[in-house]
């Protein structure tokens, strides 16, 4: 959010989204965010579940920059700026790993009770 | 009804598993690869002499050209209208050393250091502060864009490389000698030629650093994401332009809502880092790609024509990691972040 213009111009640099498509999709992202936010203090379950979809978009994303030849460095503008590919795909994964297991103890203490 | 909604799950789920698979496991075909098909030699070209650590250590500190000196910058906030500077110099054979310092306008860009005067650079207009009387001027006519600069060692002639505003809807890119004094612009080597002005564009798109060397010679500038170098000789007539081997095309250049150029991915790609000139032979510092050493290509002067390839092993460096290269009679001396590496020019030795 602090860094809206770095993260629409890396977006622009991968020559997939025009400069409005930049625009819009960086807000899009930081709604999602915010409501991932909100649904895990409010809701952790659907929280948990709208986080795991959208990290699991998130690495598609990557995935088809790195088929494509348009990933060189991370260029989300945030703490993960500059990462290397092989470095995000492994965070992306362990992430993806970590919110599905999470889910699978709600749905178990869930059941138990 | 529960069973559709777990079958529609999962399905939902593997879809997006398998397609992170799929684009992870394959590559697409349509990716540009520019690769060279290297002959190396077993030659040691470069003989390593010694090490020398840089005096300014700031991770922000930059190597900039001198006609006579190895020059390291810094620059950093002073106030609302000015930055301070430090600057060191010293020889090619770190002896003698000067530090300065000097204050210049607001996000001056640095691009020559002299024994009097530093060079910058302020929206592409170049000026000239005069250490003795710390006083700034411009020295080149406003119509004349500048991305690179090399004051030429014998006259008071600078080449520069930028774009000429010479008519109404003709602008110029490449390469123009002026003369200080007369402030006399001669074309030396056109290389694009628009109805509007592109240096925002440009200056990215032909990116590069001229040569930096102590004795009278070829001026050289190597261009850092297109294959091509210029060289020209000694009192800026251009001679002749090196194709390197790997033949990569002009990068695409973006512009966003606030006016920053930035390159596309995808179609960029490193090419040459610097390069100099021994025996009718060109040496050329390949940045291609990421390698395990620092890479030199080997081009004849005379039919530029590819020869061969030398690896230099050095603290697991690469080409890269190379800011500046320095040259002098045999002493080519590579800057890296931290330190100076000294080597030999060594080919009969």
């Amino acid at each position: 959010m602090f860094n809206i213009d770095s993260f629409r111009t890396n977006l622009m640099k991968t020559s997939i989204f025009t400069q409005n498509q930049a625009i819009i999709l960086s807000i899009v992202v930081i709604l999602i965010e915010i409501l991932i936010v909100l649904a895990l203090l409010f809701y952790k379950k659907l929280g948990l579940f709208i986080f795991l979809v959208t990290i699991l978009f998130f690495t598609i994303y990557i995935s088809f920059l790195r088929f494509n030849g348009l990933y060189e460095v991370c260029g989300c503008g945030g703490i993960l700026n500059g990462l290397d590919y092989k470095y995000h795909f492994l965070i992306n994964v362990l992430l993806i790993i970590s919110a599905s297991y999470t889910l699978y103890v709600f749905n178990t203490l869930k059941n138990e009770k | 009804m529960k069973n559709k909604v777990l079958i529609a799950t999962i399905t939902f789920f593997f879809t997006i598993i398998a397609s992170i698979l799929f684009l992870n496991t394959f590559t697409a075909k349509t990716i540009k690869v520019y690769e060279i098909n290297r002959k190396f030699s077993n030659d040691l070209i470069l003989k390593f002499q010694n090490l020398n650590y840089k005096t300014i250590t700031n991770r922000r500190a930059r190597n900039v050209s001198s006609k006579k000196y190895i020059c390291e910058t810094f620059t950093f906030n002073n106030d609302e209208k000015t930055d301070s500077c430090h600057i060191f110099k010293t020889d090619y054979d770190f002896k003698e050393k000067v530090f300065l310092k000097a204050r210049l306008p607001k996000n001056a860009f640095i691009v020559e250091v002299d024994s009097n005067t530093i060079n910058y650079t302020i929206n592409f207009k170049l000026f000239t502060h005069t250490i003795k009387t710390k006083l700034n001027h411009a020295i080149l006519p406003s119509n004349l864009k500048i991305y690179s600069i090399k004051s030429l060692t014998k006259s008071n002639v600078i080449i520069c490389f930028g774009e000429y505003n010479e008519k109404k809807n003709d602008f110029k890119t490449g390469f123009f000698a002026v003369n200080i004094s007369s402030k006399q612009i001669k074309k030396l080597k056109i290389v694009e030629t628009s109805k509007f002005s592109k240096s925002t564009i440009n200056a990215l798109r032909y990116s590069g650093l001229f040569n930096n060397s102590n004795e009278s010679g070829l001026n050289i500038y190597t261009c850092s994401k297109y294959s091509k170098i210029y060289l020209f000789d000694e009192n800026g007539y251009f001679l002749k332009e090196l194709s390197t081997q790997e033949k990569i095309p002009l990068p695409t250049v973006k512009i966003n809502e606030i006016g920053n150029s930035f390159f596309v991915q995808g179609s960029t790609f490193y090419t040459n880092k610097s390069c100099f000139v021994k025996d009718k032979r060109i040496f050329v510092f390949s940045d291609i790609k990421n390698n395990e050493s620092i890479i030199i290509d080997e081009y004849d002067y005379l039919n530029l024509t590819y020869i061969n390839s030398f690896k230099l092993h050095f603290r697991n460096l690469t080409t890269r990691d190379i800011n500046k290269v320095f040259v002098k009679d045999n002493k080519v001396i590579l800057a890296f972040n931290d330190f100076y590496a000294s080597f030999i020019f060594s080919r009969y030795t």
